[in-house]
């Protein structure tokens, strides 16, 4: 067995769009060839603008959508092979956390159903244990037992998200993907829930993945950070690197961004990123940045830069890669 | 959490007398059942029995009423009283065990349509549309006129023709649970599609389902009338608001009361069962909690 508890290998999503009669079928490419690896413990932030494939690249790793190409290695078997039976006993490793908590509670639950769902669902215990296991998760996500018989309306959106935290945690999982769960969060709150996240993962063992559309949610809880840019990686290092030394040009403007409190530290230079990202049914010729990018030439507008170590793990997809750009970190 | 869990009929009945829609529905829907059901102990008449001396008398309180008969008698000197007490018993039974009929149908073909989608929603909405085509009350005499009148096939009938309504309204809930990331969550725990189904599609679309088969009681009342006036409905003797409905037509412009008083019945019952399934919607929101 590998030493990687996650291995994706050229993970590729497509979705048909605009069939019909004499139409000839268009793919919307979301992911496109996307590979990563992680380890036991660690955490991959997975950043990028909205429409990025982001979001796409999760539910497919956990198959709430089925991967068009490409291999999902769970302990070194092939996620994207199985079928929906031998899946469900998988799902016990591999849990998930959504972005808009009002949306992930069923209305018409009390939270100790909402948390004992994974548990009655795989029949892991009943009755007394049960309870006990559902007040035990209670309390590792903060949420006094007295709120077990309440229902979700009754909460305010923080901890609705600690009570969806509680299900993803119920069956022990080994992973949890986070899709965006601090986005929908006032910025105050948010912190809390970064911090829980990150106090779980060493009380429970977890390995995260963690999808963000900005890098300072990232940037506190990841071990390594992918950046995606039209259902590609683009960059991809461990933390420190990347937020000290970026070299792809998107990651550059991602970090310009990034809001600095101190007015007198702001430069009027920022590297800002301008434009829109194109659709992704029709994607540009070479270099799929190249229209936004500010040192774009002409091997960039016909050739497509391939994802490529820059030395020391630092992969980068660019032909001509940063060299003195500056991060967040020093 | 324990002392919680026990929800007696004490308890509801606290809910039901806390709101005044769900006590007034309650109790007047209790009314008429119980009504119905001891009509043969509260009249003195036999609701066939004909008196062709006594016809066509006004109700008691009007010239020339009299307290033996207080509603008045129809055009065969027939108690209107005594008729829609015993009317009610089939009115009733047809209204609720139709619209039960047309619900469980409309709901399984709207759940199956909504939440898979693809070939099979195409081809449950293709017959859905087909059956909208024909005109209801056509179809219905066609089946009455084949399958001979009677009770059940009555039920049956207005049920069947009735489905399109609910598989229309459950697949369109169904659709906006669905992207809900409960939903998604149920999936990523590996639950299996029924199981998704009854513990989180089900409950989220009662509440619409209440509040349209409520509303389609009274029209499934409608409907009985409308096949017992043709003829393809309940038979005489055995009687129904309709059938009285049926018969009072001709006296309307001189005998009033002759189908005033089945049709005032009718709008009771409904209104009594509309206000029950308002609070019944209400109560089984969460939701609504601070408000009952």
């Amino acid at each position: 067995m590998s030493d990687y508890l996650l291995e994706v290998n050229g993970l590729k999503v497509y979705f048909p769009v605009g069939h019909g009669f004499g139409k000839r079928k268009k793919m919307l490419k979301a992911v496109d060839g996307v590979s990563f690896r992680l380890k036991e413990g660690e955490t991959l932030g997975i950043v990028g603008e909205s429409g990025c494939g982001k979001s796409t690249c999760g539910n497919a790793i956990i198959r709430l959508l089925n991967p068009t190409e490409g291999e999902i290695l769970f302990e070194g078997k092939d996620l994207a092979a199985m079928n929906q039976k031998e899946l469900r006993t998988l799902r016990r490793d591999i849990q998930m956390i959504f972005q808009d908590p009002f949306s992930s509670l069923d209305p018409r639950m009390r939270v100790r159903d909402i948390i004992g769902e994974p548990l009655i669902s795989h029949r892991v215990c009943g009755g007394e244990a049960l309870a006990e296991q559902i007040y035990r998760l209670m309390e590792a996500v903060g949420l006094p037992q007295e709120y077990a018989m309440r229902y979700p309306h009754e909460f305010s959106g923080g901890q609705r998200q600690r009570i969806g935290i509680a299900r993803a945690l119920a069956l022990r999982p080994k992973l949890i993907i986070c899709d965006e769960p601090v986005s929908a969060l006032d910025v105050s709150i948010q912190a809390q829930i970064l911090n829980l996240l990150a106090d779980l993962q060493k009380e429970f063992g977890l390995t995260y993945i963690f999808i963000a559309h900005g890098l300072p949610a990232v940037q506190h809880i990841s071990t390594h950070v992918a950046v995606m840019y039209l259902g590609k990686i683009v960059e991809m290092a461990d933390k420190v690197t990347l937020f000290s030394r970026p070299i792809h040009p998107y990651t550059e403007g991602l970090m310009a961004a990034v809001p600095i409190p101190d007015p007198q530290l702001r430069k009027d230079d920022a590297p800002l990123l301008e434009g829109d990202m194109p659709s992704p049914t029709r994607l540009p010729e070479g270099c799929r940045f190249h229209p936004r990018c500010k040192y774009c030439t002409e091997k960039c507008r016909t050739e497509q830069p391939e994802l490529r170590d820059m030395g020391d793990g630092h992969l980068a997809a660019c032909h001509y890669p940063l060299e003195h750009a500056e991060g967040i970190l020093k | 959490m324990e002392n919680k869990e026990k929800k007696g009929i004490l308890h509801w009945m606290r809910l039901l007398f806390g709101s005044p829609v769900g006590a007034v529905g309650f109790i007047t829907l209790l009314l008429v059942i119980l009504a119905s059901l001891f009509a043969g102990q509260l009249s003195p008449y036999d609701s066939a029995k004909q008196n062709l001396l006594d016809k066509l008398m006004p109700p008691a309180w009007c010239e020339d009423g009299t307290m033996a008969h207080l509603l008045g008698t129809d055009s065969l000197g027939r108690d209107v009283l005594t008729r829609c007490l015993y009317g009610a018993r089939i009115s009733l039974v047809v209204g609720v065990c139709s619209v039960a009929v047309a619900g469980a149908i409309g709901t399984v073909l709207g759940l199956l349509s909504g939440y898979y989608g693809g070939w099979v929603d195409s081809l449950i909405m293709r017959i859905a549309d087909a059956f909208h085509a024909i005109p209801r009350i056509l179809l219905a005499m066609v089946v009455l006129f084949v399958m001979g009148p009677s009770v059940f096939t009555l039920i049956m009938v207005i049920g069947v023709t009735n489905w399109v309504t609910y598989a229309r309204m459950i697949r369109s809930e169904v659709l906006t649970i669905k992207e809900k990331e409960y939903i998604k969550a149920s999936r990523t725990i590996g639950a299996a599609d029924w199981e998704i189904i009854l513990r989180h599609v089900l409950p989220n679309v009662a509440a619409q389902f209440i509040v349209v088969s409520t509303i389609s009681v009274a029209s499934s009342i409608i409907i009985e009338a409308t096949m017992s006036f043709l003829g393809l409905g309940i038979q005489p003797p055995t009687v129904s608001w309709g059938v009285m409905l049926a018969d009072g037509r001709n006296y309307l412009a001189t005998n009033w009361w002759v189908c005033t008083f089945p049709g005032v019945a009718i709008t009771v019952t409904v209104m009594g069962i509309m206000f029950l399934g308002n609070w019944l919607r209400d109560v089984l929101d969460p939701r609504n909690q601070g408000i009952r």
